[in-house]
């Protein structure tokens, strides 16, 4: 049950919440009214020793109905020594499946998301702050307008907790918490810099997930950025092309998208147009070494010069 | 007879190593990812950078010679993981917002980075408190 999130506030900021916590009742966050309860189909694994996290893993896995064996994850996110799981370790199990990690840090976006029918997998410390047992467990509804929390957790299937001793678990887990979703949907609390850096570190075929982040930010350069990259990754020069444009259209100051708009360019054929892209990126980005071998790439060597 | 063996091999590992060494040009796309990670770093480079243009640091840097300039040039050589234990140690300092608390961070990065020894400490904490 032992296990490390990711990041590292401050401790006495940490310790600070948890006087607040400690002494206050929380309610649960408003929107929960408006659904006074909520519960999720998700397939349900009984924990074995101290294995929560490979457990708690696999229900998200089958709940994108993926195999979700928990011997097998057991293997490959727990760790003997610490007799426990790392919680950036869950995340990138689940991306390396194709599916979108995506950090979940506050009770309103944890309801929000068990609203939108995605359960969270959170990391709750369920003794002292001096003396942690970490705990990772999927929040799969609430009743009462939020004043229980349902969860499956270690051996229990769908056990309740109240709202206030779960709030108070988890704020001693740093808020961790995240969900995992297949290609095309997205969290409902979903914020476009969050998405970038979730989707950025995917390998393989992550075109539909970008796709999905295009359609619902469509006025984000960044995320057309990413979008652009993944067309092009896939080898659709024409259509990486046109997202290219549209990213320097959206965002003219980042110099990373004039510098691959120059090599699409470039690429089809058009060593002018190619030209003036890398030269643009060259103004925005004069010290990027990078930048710069593009310009000598691009022109031939011949650089941007004064026009 | 030994001696000129080691010699040779000495110069022969150099020889193949700077040959690995050449910078290569890497013109190239930018990866979505590598775009984060080259931001992320220079907000960790200014977040350093910042302390340093803190009054109380500027007199620290005054008494052992250095410059900004010099600190910019060092955190530009650290990889991205040494930079990142390095403000990470520097946030770590107590009292972060303090006087003290920055003459601290400032003195631990400038001999992190090298620029001063670990046994000039003592005296420059001195003249300045």
């Amino acid at each position: 049950m032992i296990a490390d999130p990711s990041g590292g506030r401050p401790v006495a900021a940490l310790l600070f919440l948890l006087v607040l916590t400690a002494c206050q009742t929380v309610p649960p966050p408003e929107r929960a009214d408006a659904r006074p309860r909520h519960h999720l189909d998700v397939p349900f694994i009984a924990q074995e020793a101290y294995q929560c996290g490979p457990a708690a893993l696999g229900m998200l896995l089958q709940w994108n109905g993926l195999p979700g064996d928990k011997a097998a994850l057991v293997d490959e996110v727990w760790l003997p020594e610490r007799q426990g799981a790392l919680g950036i370790e869950l995340m990138a199990a689940g991306r390396a499946r194709g599916l979108l990690a995506y950090p979940i840090n506050t009770p309103t976006d944890l309801i929000q998301e068990v609203q939108a029918g995605h359960p969270v997998l959170v990391l709750q410390n369920l003794a002292l702050p001096q003396w942690p047992l970490w705990h990772y467990a999927v929040v799969i509804g609430y009743r009462d307008g939020g004043d229980r929390i349902v969860l499956h957790s270690g051996t229990d299937r769908a056990v309740e907790s109240r709202w206030n001793r779960f709030l108070r678990t988890w704020a001693r887990g740093r808020y961790w918490g995240f969900v995992l979703l297949p290609p095309g949907d997205l969290p409902d609390s979903v914020e476009p810099e969050p998405l970038l850096q979730a989707l950025a570190p995917m390998q393989g075929d992550t075109l539909p997930h970008w796709e999905a982040a295009v359609a619902r930010f469509p006025e984000n350069g960044r995320l057309y950025f990413g979008y652009a990259n993944a067309l092009w990754q896939d080898r659709q020069t024409d259509a990486a092309l046109r997202a290219y444009r549209a990213t320097v259209e959206r965002a003219p100051e980042l110099a990373p998208a004039w510098n691959n708009l120059a090599y699409a360019l470039h690429e089809t054929g058009q060593p002018r147009q190619a030209r003036d892209a890398v030269c643009r990126a060259r103004q925005l980005a004069p010290e990027d070494p990078n930048v710069a071998d593009s310009v000598a790439e691009i022109t031939d060597g011949k650089g941007c010069g004064s026009h | 007879m030994k001696k000129q063996i080691t010699g040779a091999l000495t110069a022969l590992i150099m020889l193949f190593t700077q040959g690995l060494f050449v910078p290569a040009a890497h013109a190239a796309m930018v990866t979505t990812d590598s775009m984060l990670a080259s931001e992320q770093r220079a907000a960790t480079e200014r977040k350093v950078m910042r302390l340093m243009n803190h009054e109380a640091a500027a007199k620290v840097l005054a008494k052992n010679g250095v410059t900004p300039e010099d600190v910019e040039k060092r955190l530009g050589r650290l990889s991205d993981r040494e930079l990142n234990q390095l403000a990470q140690k520097a946030d770590q300092m107590p009292a972060g917002g303090s006087v003290v608390g920055v003459i601290l961070a400032v003195i631990l990065i400038l001999v992190l980075l090298d620029l001063l020894g670990a046994t000039d400490v003592f005296p420059v904490i001195d003249p300045i408190g």
